[in-house]
């Protein structure tokens, strides 16, 4: 594949001091602008003249925004600029949210973990994006603020197609709050790929919750196998009731492989993502159960 | 619009006219001649170009120059002291931790910083840590050794 080597003319370069000055470029320059951050997808993305902004607003200097924070009551809130290596190094992440964990990890090299941030992942809204699939499952809100005033989003509700989102031209996102999980509750994030440090073929996060042992709660999401990442709404409902054995377990993971739309690209085929589908879902399934807490 | 913006680079100061769309990479290969800074993939994949920007290690060809603005960075030429390699670039010497040299810059600039937070590696740290770095001639177990034993020096002061 052919690299140019240079980024395409960008005529303004703003750095605000605040999120409200950052809101207000955006509001002036409207789909002229985008917002810089991390820049690990920006900048490939406009050196590969996928994307030529005329105005680029780097973020990436406002004060309080790489925060990780977490307390019993409001749960996990991840600032703006909350890198990949911040939630990696998090004991609270850690032991709480072990998915997301598992999911950031496995994301980049080191090098680039430094750079990039939680939140340009979900607003890059790539179908593979690592960070999707345990937000999905931990039914996060994002918290975003434009011209308008504030307004939160579920996650759920926040991907719109490939590299699309249902954020404004002049909003940003502010906050990723992720709520507490339930007790008896365990979680795990898979990921196929190629070699280390590639995007996923497929990437399965499940959380499940169980109570005498049947399960009460069921998120399944998988990314990489449709448009968006995606919650396997009728995996989900096969398993909430049931007592998880071997035969549920199976059904599950094999509803999973019927409800998603996967494409065949340099990565993978359609075929094979449909099949490792069902092997990534059982076997998060089975390590949702062994870790519950 | 090009922009005077002031770096410190390898502990002097810079100052440098950058357009808003150069790299980091090539203000500092282009402007500054500090051409250590290997850009091989130019998309994050290769890890050649890694330098340290406040101490941390960042691609520089995935960083605008002025986002750099006022900050302090090194690249493979700041590692030198009064005319000394600095012991991780004596040990890639003494091992032979490469073979064409290409990648070597920025594996030695991954192994900086990691020897930094983390003086006594595993065998299996430092290569979580070079992973984002790619050698093509194949000389992993000889960068390794040559990090592990630059971990040791360090370490013996």
């Amino acid at each position: 594949m052919f690299f140019p080597s240079t980024i395409p003319r960008i005529d303004q370069y703003y750095r605000p001091e605040s999120l409200e000055e950052a809101v207000a470029l955006l509001a002036s320059h409207g789909k002229e602008a985008r917002v810089l951050s991390g820049g690990t997808d920006l900048v490939t993305l406009m050196r590969n003249h996928a994307l030529a902004p005329r105005c680029v607003i780097d973020i990436s200097r406002i004060g309080d925004l790489g925060y990780v924070r977490f307390d019993e009551a409001g749960g996990l809130r991840l600032g703006a600029l909350a890198t990949l290596k911040a939630l990696e190094q998090s004991t609270v992440v850690r032991e709480r949210y072990s998915l997301l964990h598992e999911a950031v990890v496995h994301m980049g090299s080191p090098t680039m973990r430094n750079q990039a941030t939680v939140a340009g992942n979900i607003c890059r809204a790539s179908p593979a994006a690592d960070t999707a699939g345990p937000l999905l499952c931990l039914e996060a809100t994002v918290h975003l603020v434009g011209s308008g005033g504030r307004r939160s989003v579920p996650i759920t509700e926040f991907f719109a197609g490939p590299g699309k989102t249902v954020l404004a031209a002049d909003e940003l996102v502010a906050e990723v709050r992720v709520p507490t999980l339930p007790p008896g509750t365990g979680s795990a994030f898979l990921k196929l790929m190629r070699v280390a440090e590639d995007l996923a073929k497929v990437s399965a996060s499940a959380v499940l919750t169980l109570r005498d042992g049947r399960c009460t709660d069921a998120r399944i999401a998988l990314g990489a196998v449709g448009p968006t990442p995606l919650r396997a709404r009728r995996a989900e409902a096969v398993l909430v009731g049931a007592s998880l054995d071997d035969r549920a377990i199976a059904l599950a993971a094999e509803t999973a492989a019927e409800e998603i739309r996967p494409i065949t690209d340099l990565r993978s085929t359609r075929e094979y993502r449909r099949q490792v589908t069902s092997v990534l879902v059982s076997r998060a399934i089975r390590l949702c159960v062994d870790r519950r807490q | 619009m090009a922009e005077r913006i002031e770096l410190r680079v390898n502990d002097r100061n810079q100052v440098v006219e950058v357009e808003p769309f150069t790299t980091l990479a090539e203000c500092l290969r282009n402007q500054l001649g500090l051409i250590g800074v290997r850009v091989s993939c130019n998309q994050g994949d290769c890890g050649a170009c890694t330098i340290l920007v406040d101490g941390q290690p960042v691609n520089a060809c995935m960083e605008l120059a002025i986002e750099a603005e006022g900050r302090s960075v090194t690249t493979i030429e700041g590692l030198a002291r009064n005319g000394h390699l600095h012991p991780i670039q004596q040990a890639f010497v003494e091992h032979h931790g490469m073979q064409c040299g290409f990648c070597t810059p920025g594996m030695i600039m991954v192994a900086r910083a990691l020897l930094e937070s983390n003086p006594a590696p595993t065998e299996q740290e430092v290569k979580e840590a070079l992973v984002g770095n790619i050698c093509r001639c194949g000389s992993y177990p000889k960068i390794i050794t040559s990090v592990l034993s630059a971990a040791q020096t360090m370490r013996e002061g």
